[in-house]
């Protein structure tokens, strides 16, 4: 067929990434198989959900990246839920009590903090970005909530932790006022 | 001590050649560009220099500095970026799928070009889009995620132009906070707009492409009046050009499912670069009408005949059904002057022991487009669509995208061989006309048909595309040899294969 090109030559591009998300996405399916058949076989602590979970951790937040609002918030929370997750999960499998109870009050107080300055730097371009971070205080605030009204509660941080949240929250809402509303209708519009 | 070198810019070496008056002039024009452009310095700077860059042009093929600011204009700026982004667009019914189903370098993008009888200016087009964005607020819009739904909020950037990389309809970067969801592009003669489809279906777009161009050619000097497929981009957007017009249909008392048994595919490998190629397929429109009366049949009809016979070519299966998604344009049975998506689709299937001659596929076709594209079952359609998504609206996000990603994923397009959308004629104002060479459309790449095809008519030419994910050339090979057959004169471009 005789051609008339009417377009300019494409440049080469590499294809590292697709490349490299080809081969993760295979050699993290079969090294989760092979983690939870040897689990299934050793027997034990569940170890293999914290492996299975990690290359889950890493695939969400280095190869398979958020194709919509991926920005410096979205993927600071996306990477402190994780992480939070993460240590809950080495938590109930290794039974140490202090990670669900200190550190991840702890991780979740200094996230509220550092979110805290960067909204408060650059609020006109934030206010556009604070869902995540909205999502992730809620969360915040209803555990500490439970952990109040559990019978074991005798540690300060979760408490903390869920005051911050709130004081964010309150925050969010005095400087933001109507636009803080619109923001949450266009949020949860069905 | 090193010296700071202060650069002088070509726009600064004009003004030192211009005499008091002249000067005073351009000082003024920009002091009052500057009223109209409320936004960060950064996003002001380029937009000035886009002023700069025009009038510098004109200043190059010997306008004067008063007719340059006169068609430079800032009224025609009007508020846009004087006042805050607030405006904010929920997505519209049938455009709910494609951000949730989307995956990296697989996205819902379609093209429509012009090929205009001269080289394009950069330097004006670029003004065209400043001033012709502001007519077109749900275009002015940046992807945003939902707790239930993606929607469309405002940005108030500077929407830039781009020179065409010659990889047509390729994945638009929609992660930023301030990324765009269409692009403007041009290459030697050819203004080309690529959408992502969330924004708007193909007759939405040609509106775009139409106000777009008629900028372009005023900003050159060229004027006409304004038809009734475009907008005149002075004027104020009305709630009904951004309204989900789905909303507006009457629900119809039955409803028809989307579902359907997987369609043959034309065997050809599929390419790891999608899309492989485009072509167009330029034809005589009278020639093609008339080979198409001659069997009893319209254009698209005896398109779709011919796009049978082709599959029928390039694939090895022997039984079951070859099908061609055809999509309905729904403001011919419920006008409006939305840009935002308003069409549905049908599938014209067919037995592959049926495809044997034109003249024994065009009763079938034209019957079962009679059937299925009717405004009884496109209202049952868009029924069962309204109600698909009021019982997915209160399931959050983080369930719905993994799950439609799987259906997406296992389903896709494998009920369709491929697609023709035949987007009609194009009409230009008549002092527009003799700029304009020609139109095209061409579809984005799709999951797993080899091809997906689309067409657009305009002063007598009518340019058949196809976009093909798939190195094996049979499929386009036997069109253009049974289109010759028949008659018809076809003059093929395209890009390079990727």
């Amino acid at each position: 067929m005789n051609i008339n090109y009417t377009y300019p030559k494409p440049k080469r591009k590499k294809q590292i990434r697709r490349s490299l998300k080809i081969v993760t996405r295979y050699l993290f399916i079969f090294s989760g198989f092979i983690t939870l058949t040897l689990n299934a076989i050793v027997g034990g602590s569940a170890w293999s959900l914290v492996v299975v979970y990690s290359m889950y951790f890493a695939w969400n937040s280095f190869i398979n990246t958020d194709l919509v609002e991926y920005n410096l918030i979205s993927q600071s929370i996306k990477f402190i839920a994780n992480s939070c997750i993460l240590l809950i999960l080495l938590s109930i499998i290794y039974k140490v009590t202090p990670l669900i109870e200190n550190v991840v009050p702890y991780i979740a107080i200094t996230s509220v903090i550092v979110m805290s300055i960067l909204y408060l730097s650059d609020m006109e371009r934030q206010k556009r970005n604070l869902f995540p971070i909205l999502l992730f205080v809620f969360v915040t605030v209803v555990a500490a909530g439970i952990y109040v009204i559990t019978p074991t509660y005798n540690d300060w941080e979760m408490p903390v932790m869920g005051i911050m949240s709130l004081s964010f929250l309150i925050l969010c809402l005095m400087s933001l006022r109507g636009e803080f509303l619109r923001e949450l209708r266009k949020r949860f519009h069905l | 001590m090193k010296k700071k070198v202060v650069e002088i810019s070509p726009f600064d070496i004009y003004l030192e050649s211009l005499n008091d008056e002249n000067l005073d002039q351009i000082i003024h024009f920009f002091s009052d560009v500057k009223t109209h452009l409320l936004v960060s310095n950064d996003i002001q700077n380029k937009l000035i220099e886009d002023f700069q860059n025009a009038i510098l042009y004109y200043n190059q093929v010997g306008l004067t500095v008063k007719e340059s600011i006169e068609r430079l204009n800032a009224y025609k700026l009007g508020g846009f970026y004087t006042r805050p982004a607030r405006l904010w667009y929920p997505l519209d019914n049938s455009a709910k799928i494609y951000p949730i189903s989307m995956n990296h370098g697989q996205m819902s993008v379609f093209r429509l070009s012009a090929i205009l009888k001269k080289e394009i200016v950069p330097e004006i087009l670029q003004m065209a889009l400043t001033f012709t964005i502001k007519r077109f607020p749900s275009f002015a819009t940046t992807v945003k995620k939902g707790f239930f739904w993606h929607y469309l909020d405002t940005t108030k950037i500077r929407f830039n132009i781009e020179e065409d990389n010659g990889l047509p309809c390729q994945p638009i970067n929609i992660a930023s906070n301030s990324s765009k969801t269409f692009r403007v592009m041009y290459y030697d003669k050819r203004i080309s707009v690529e959408f992502f489809h969330i924004l708007t279906d193909g007759t939405g777009g040609m509106v775009f492409l139409k106000t777009l161009i008629h900028t372009y050619l005023d900003l050159l000097g060229v004027t006409s009046e304004i038809d009734s497929n475009m907008f005149d981009i002075n004027e104020v957007s009305t709630p009904e050009n951004t309204s989900n017009a789905f909303q507006n249909v009457p629900k119809s008392e039955n409803s028809s499912g989307f579902m359907d048994s997987p369609a043959l595919q034309m065997s050809g490998a599929i390419s790891r670069h999608k899309p492989h190629q485009v072509l167009h397929f330029t034809m005589d429109a009278s020639k093609l009408k008339s080979v198409s009366k001659s069997y009893n049949s319209t254009i698209t009809t005896y398109l779709l005949s011919q796009m049978f016979l082709a599959m029928f070519y390039a694939t090895d299966e022997e039984t079951g059904d070859l099908s061609i998604q055809v999509p309905v344009n729904m403001r011919k049975f419920f006008p409006t002057s939305t840009v935002r998506n308003f069409a549905m689709y049908c599938g014209v299937r067919l037995q592959i022991t049926d495809v044997t001659t034109i003249e024994s596929m065009v009763p079938t076709i034209t019957k079962q487009l009679a059937d299925k594209a009717n405004q009884e079952s496109m209202s049952e359609m868009m029924t069962s669509s309204a109600t698909m998504v009021k019982s997915l609206r209160f399931i959050p996000m983080f369930i719905k995208q993994p799950i439609a990603r799987i259906i997406y994923g296992f389903l896709g397009d494998k009920i369709f061989s491929n697609t023709l959308s035949n987007l009609g004629v194009v009409q230009m104002p008549e002092p527009l006309v003799s700029h304009i060479e020609k139109f095209d459309f061409s579809l984005g790449p799709t999951i797993t048909n080899r091809a997906a095809c689309a067409a657009v008519t305009y002063n007598n030419k009518t340019v058949f595309s196809i976009t093909k994910i798939t190195n094996d050339p049979s499929f386009e090979e036997r069109l253009l040899h049974n289109l010759k057959k028949d008659g018809i004169d076809v003059e093929v471009e395209g890009n390079y294969e990727h």
